[in-house]
């Protein structure tokens, strides 16, 4: 120790030893939060993911359904076998506003075209993997359509997540 | 330092040794705490899928019951009839319909709950129904339920 303007400072330092102990042991503890903090920003990627697939697909479905419960007409221009058979596109009349509604699956997406403009209706963040749609139309009764939509997210976190959404919605247009 | 048994201990590095350990531990416990709160949000979010699930197939049943009941008038058909919806994402309905009370008959309840794992959601419905719809369902006796899956 030092004596300084009558002040005593100790300035003895650490020994080589115990910096090397110490600084071993800071460096384990940064890495080990380190490799929590990135497993932590992977997880919450991997949960908007999750989020946003879902969103699409609750966001399509429920639109989907809205519009044919209100619709007449309903066709599919793929059909080439059984009338009960799994269709990848459905076009209908909505009678409500008069206008021709068509939605196809093309190239991992969701189109909906409103009397000849199309728009993609999904994100590109996911890619649809299925689009099913099945006609149930018993004649002098009210029609209904199955709409099963599958996705998974565009992500190299989730390689393998998919989520599928199924409903079956009956028209309202009635005529009996 | 101190005197011990006439030897002469230094403490410093020990201090600083624990110092370290403290703040380590403080990072430590902080970086756990996020995670779990992160990986609590995947949770949700996982389980928001299967809600949705649970929810389009409740609406499914929705459907189905108003179907049957503007199909032909018989309430209440059973599910028998070959075309109850079918889910291919692990997703169930049980859905009941009635008379909304016993002196109207222009009303109906439906009620449906969609099921996936352990999620439930359920709809509940009341149908007014008008003056074209076929009339002359026979009043259930009890709430007539019928599963699909």
């Amino acid at each position: 120790m030092k004596q300084f303007n009558n002040k005593t400072i100790h300035n003895k330092g650490f020994s080589i030893i115990e910096l090397i102990v110490a600084i071993s042991l800071f460096v384990i503890v940064i890495s080990i939060s380190v490799s929590i903090f990135l497993r932590t920003l992977r997880t919450q990627k991997t949960a908007l993911l999750l989020i946003e697939a879902n969103n699409n697909l609750s966001l399509i479905i429920e639109e989907m359904s809205r519009e044919i419960r209100e619709s007449t007409d309903f066709k599919s221009t793929d059909f080439n076998g059984p009338k009960d058979i799994f269709r990848s596109n459905i076009e209908f009349t909505d009678t409500m506003t008069g206008e021709f509604i068509k939605y196809d699956f093309i190239n991992g997406a969701i189109f909906k075209t409103v009397n000849g403009v199309q728009q993609q209706l999904t994100s590109n963040a996911i890619t649809i993997t299925d689009f099913k749609i099945k006609l149930i139309q018993p004649a002098n009764f009210p029609s209904r359509v199955l709409v099963s939509i599958t996705a998974s997210p565009n992500s190299d976190v989730l390689t393998n997540y998919t989520d599928n959404i199924q409903t079956t919605v009956s028209s309202r247009m009635i005529s009996i | 330092m101190k005197q011990f048994n006439n030897k002469t201990i230094y403490n410093n590095g020990q201090v600083m040794i624990l110092t370290v350990v403290i703040l380590g531990g403080v990072i430590i416990s902080t970086a756990s705490l996020i995670s779990y709160l992160v990986i609590n949000n995947l949770k949700q979010s996982t389980d928001m899928s299967l809600s949705a699930r649970a929810v389009f197939a409740s609406d499914t049943g929705r459907e189905w019951e108003l179907w049957k009941a503007l199909k032909d008038g018989t309430l209440p058909l059973n599910g028998s009839d070959g075309t109850c919806p079918r889910f291919t994402n692990g997703a169930e309905f049980t859905a009941g319909v009635s008379y909304y009370d016993a002196v109207s008959t222009s009303t109906l309840k439906i009620v449906s709950a969609g099921k996936i794992n352990k999620d439930i959601r359920v709809w509940g419905w009341i149908w007014g129904v008008s003056s074209s719809t076929p009339v002359g369902y026979p009043v259930p006796p009890t709430y007539i339920q019928t599963t699909c899956k």
